[in-house]
């Protein structure tokens, strides 16, 4: 493991190299300034990690949605402390083989970071698989959301929700969805149930850009998919987005489309349609939001020295805050939704406190597909 | 028409120019290089690139993504011909004959067919993709989960095509690489199948590791016990053989083989998902087919058996770019990394990317057009000193490929369970071996299965629902047609009596 690491590091000054001789066309741009020592003591760290190796342990795969982010944040995290950041991708078994490779790493005696998604580790930890995402592990905040729309492909007779609701009256409305049991399938088939729209599931789909391709061809009505990665459909015209999950989606003018959530949201008016407890309706639309919102976090395992933690926190924060991170997040044309250890925490209790009920209709949803 | 020429002109003006044909060039040289590395693959350096080129201009960006997409893909091909090991999955096909060469002393002709195949192939897969740029988005949009699993039948159907000698113990080893194939998760309903409670399984078997023991073990441990010095019977490099130029040529000489082979590569790169190891058998396949009609050796060292996945893997790289740029759809690790990188700088896949800045596209097609010829070339360079790996006494290869085989193993995830992965699969390659049990169904159904599995689900599900008929889908049709006629024929040659055209004992 350590030689990955030396490797990585060997390759990434290649690269170095390299970039340092590529013309850029946004040379006006500023150069990453390195904080230098007074953010790092404006953390409390006094120069604890000076000088170390903290390694980003990605639980997914190169170039995905947790890889980029973190990549990013990174090595503006470990210049505010004067360390170094290598990073590994360890995919697999739903973010086990990213965990069980943080836990070797403590035991190495390295300061180590494990990227893996809220939700999924919620539903690992329910299953006793993951450790707790709060209790279990120490959480440092949450390095970017997830904006879920609902979508259609642009061809469908469907040009809004509504038409999607009158057609469910008459036939189930099919959706693609990824593999049963997982956090997507779990968001997804909690949002039928609480929409009270009797669907029905084409399972197996390995990845969002083969769901959009479903939805494209029409195989399917509906797909319910992450905007990150997938903005090129939407504003190509080959998706047609249907609804949002909790808006502030400004592209594509997807503001003025119906939200999920909220007083004013699809939920609450359906529930008044059908004559659903609105409490409970509510109650419900804002576990599935909190439980889709809790994105991709960052937390370090048990084991590594916990008096690390306020210092970790506190730099994690500063570097969300400062405007060379900014800078290139913007640069990305990604939005970082970045929150600190303490709302994510908050997302997390919120989501939790309805996930029996979650986990309980995307069992009975996957119990149905194996009839 | 006329704009898609001068967008290509333009690209390959700005590709080719000084400085910037340094940025290929060079992103390539060292891809190849990392490649060796164990652990480190062109997609880990596509994933460390990413933040550097962040304040980089597209058209340098696009210069280096393009090499590093094509960087790695010809030292896989050697490691196949020259060892038997597969450097990667849509390498496999390779190996079939390109290891039988070299046993024959035969690397250098076996590299410089795949040389010419893949340069070839490449450019190839570039002049359709040129051509198809007004047809892209209505052509992808006509190949659907139906059309996936006609496609992956026909691959399978090579099983029939390739297996020799027992009937019973081909079919045996193709349905134990499909039960194999079904290790993990149910792809349909989550549930686990044949993990035995261990977590180690429960993503599959990993085929990097499986792949080290199948080949490079069992190939190692055969020498080690066959009697023979060297890989390739030879003790002096004078002595053997080959030729650079006949293999080079080679592609000339079976033009139709090569067109076939690039035309079903780039088709397969179209589709998203499919990807190069379904072009590489389903090239064989048909390659093994056509030479049995002129007695060929397939199997035993036959150079069409290198040609043609060759051709096919290389010629697909273009063809997996189409569904990227067209809807941002990706068809593989690599196109999805650079979907990244190309929405990071605000490049955005559809239609204004296919017309207004088509010259963006041209540069990362040549950029990948060159990586080929790069990789290609420099393969040719290091023929001499490549096949000298063949004349090496077995006392000093086989110890420092086992070595190297356990590194590898480890270095894939970190996982010591990996390493007993590709010892147990090294034991059953060796078993097969000795016992005249053909390895080629087992690796062509293992990888294949998966495949199978995920698109039989998906259409049965959607036939069910009535959201496609799968009796009037042409394209399906067509293929699971070209599936049915390889097996036709390969059962009217047997009715025949006609004395197998492939080899008895497969690698």
């Amino acid at each position: 493991m350590v030689q990955r690491a030396r490797n990585s590091a060997f390759t990434a000054s290649i690269l170095a190299i390299l970039a340092l001789a590529a013309p850029s066309v946004r040379a006006a741009d500023p150069a990453p300034s390195a904080p230098g020592p007074l953010a790092s003591d404006a953390a409390g760290c006094g120069g604890r990690l000076a000088g170390q190796r903290i390694r980003w342990i990605i639980s997914s795969g190169p170039g995905s949605a947790y890889d980029v982010p973190a990549r990013l944040i990174g090595p503006h995290f470990a210049e505010r402390l004067g360390a170094e950041s290598v990073f590994e991708n360890r995919s697999g078994a739903s973010g086990l083989v990213g965990y069980k490779a943080t836990k070797a790493a403590v035991a190495e005696g390295d300061v180590v970071i494990n990227v893996l998604s809220g939700a999924q580790t919620l539903i690992g930890a329910a299953h006793g698989r993951l450790p707790d995402p709060v209790t279990g592990m120490h959480l440092l905040g949450q390095i970017a959301g997830s904006r879920y729309v609902w979508a259609t492909g642009k061809d469908s007779p469907f040009a809004t929700l509504d038409d999607v609701f009158a057609t469910a009256r008459e036939r189930p409305i099919v959706f693609a969805v990824f593999e049963p049991k997982g956090s997507a399938f779990t968001r997804i088939v909690g949002m039928n149930e609480t929409l009270g729209l009797d669907a029905t599931y084409v399972t197996g789909y390995k990845r969002s850009p083969q769901i959009a391709m479903a939805a494209i061809r029409q195989e399917v009505d509906v797909i319910a998919i992450g905007l990150s990665g997938q903005e090129s459909l939407f504003e190509n015209g080959d998706l047609r987005p249907l609804m949002t999950l909790n808006g502030g989606i400004g592209a594509f003018g997807m503001d003025a489309l119906p939200t999920f959530a909220g007083p004013d949201g699809v939920v609450m008016a359906r529930a008044r349609a059908l004559g659903r407890d609105l409490d409970d309706a509510a109650a419900e639309a804002a576990a599935i939001t909190a439980f889709s919102e809790i994105g991709r976090i960052v937390a370090v395992p048990m084991g590594v020295d916990p008096t690390l933690i306020p210092c970790l926190r506190a730099t994690l924060e500063a570097t969300f805050a400062s405007p060379e991170f900014r800078r290139d997040a913007e640069a990305t044309g990604r939005p970082m939704d970045t929150l600190s250890a303490e709302a994510t925490e908050a997302l997390i209790e919120r989501a939790r406190a309805r996930l029996e009920t979650l986990k309980r209709v995307a069992d009975a949803a996957a119990a149905r597909l194996s009839q | 028409m006329e704009s898609i020429l001068h967008a290509a002109l333009e690209g390959f003006r700005f590709v080719f120019s000084w400085p910037n044909v340094l940025y290929p060039v060079g992103a390539t040289l060292l891809c190849m290089f990392v490649s060796l590395v164990p652990g480190i693959g062109g997609m880990t350096l596509m994933a460390l690139a990413i933040p550097f080129t962040l304040f980089w201009d597209r058209e340098h960006v696009a210069l280096l993504f393009g090499a590093f997409m094509g960087g790695a893909t010809f030292m896989g091909s050697l490691s196949s011909i020259l060892l038997g090991i597969p450097g990667k999955a849509s390498n496999a096909a390779t190996t079939f004959d390109g290891y039988p060469m070299a046993r024959q002393g035969k690397a250098k002709t076996a590299i410089g067919a795949a040389a010419s195949a893949s340069a070839l192939g490449s450019t190839f897969g570039v002049f359709v993709l040129i051509a198809l740029i007004p047809l892209l988005r209505g052509l992808i949009v006509q190949f659907g989960p139906a059309e996936f699993l006609a496609l992956v039948i026909w691959g399978l159907t090579t099983i029939a095509v390739v297996t020799q000698g027992s009937v019973v113990k081909g079919l045996v080893a193709a349905g134990v690489g499909m039960l194999l194939s079904y290790v993990g998760y149910d792809p349909r309903t989550a549930e686990l199948r044949f993990t035995f409670g261990t977590l180690y399984l429960e993503d599959g078997i990993p085929l990097p590791p499986l792949f080290l023991g199948l080949f490079a073990m069992t190939e190692m441990l055969d020498l080690a016990t066959s009697g023979r010095a060297t890989v390739s019977g030879q003790t002096k490099a004078e002595r053997l053989s080959g030729s650079l130029r006949e293999g080079a040529l080679s592609v000339f000489r079976h033009p139709w083989l090569f067109l076939r082979s690039s035309i079903i590569g780039t088709v397969v790169g179209i589709i998203p998902g499919v990807g190069g190891t379904v072009a590489g058998f389903v090239a064989y396949g048909q390659a093994a087919q056509s030479a049995r009609k002129h007695g060929g050796r397939f199997g035993q060292g036959d150079i069409r058996g290198v040609l043609a996945p060759e051709a096919a893997n290389d010629a697909k790289d273009a063809g997996a770019l189409i569904p990227t740029f067209a809807f941002g759809i990706p068809g593989g690790t690599g196109t999805a990394m650079l979907l990244t990188v190309m929405t990071m700088h605000g490049i955005a896949p559809g239609k204004t990317l296919l017309t207004d800045q088509l010259g963006l596209v041209f540069v990362l097609v040549w950029s990948l057009f060159l990586s080929n010829w790069v990789t290609s070339l420099v393969g040719v360079a290091t023929v001499g000193p490549a096949a000298r790996m063949t004349v090496i006494h077995r006392h000093f290869l086989v110890p420092i490929i086992l070595v190297l085989t356990t590194v590898g193993a480890y270095a894939y995830q970190g996982r010591i369970e990996d390493v007993c992965l590709t010892y147990a699969t090294g034991a059953l390659g060796f078993w097969m071996k000795k016992h005249g049990w053909s390895r080629v169904p087992l690796v062509i159904a293992l990888m294949l299965g998966g495949i199978f599995e995920t698109y039989l689900g998906i259409t049965l599900r959607l036939h069910h629902l009535g959201r496609i008929d799968f009796w009037h889908r042409p394209i399906a049709a067509g293929l699971l047609a070209a599936a049915a006629l390889s097996l036709g024929l390969r059962w009217a040659q047997a009715a025949r009596g006609r004395p197998p055209a492939a080899a008895q004992e497969m690698p």
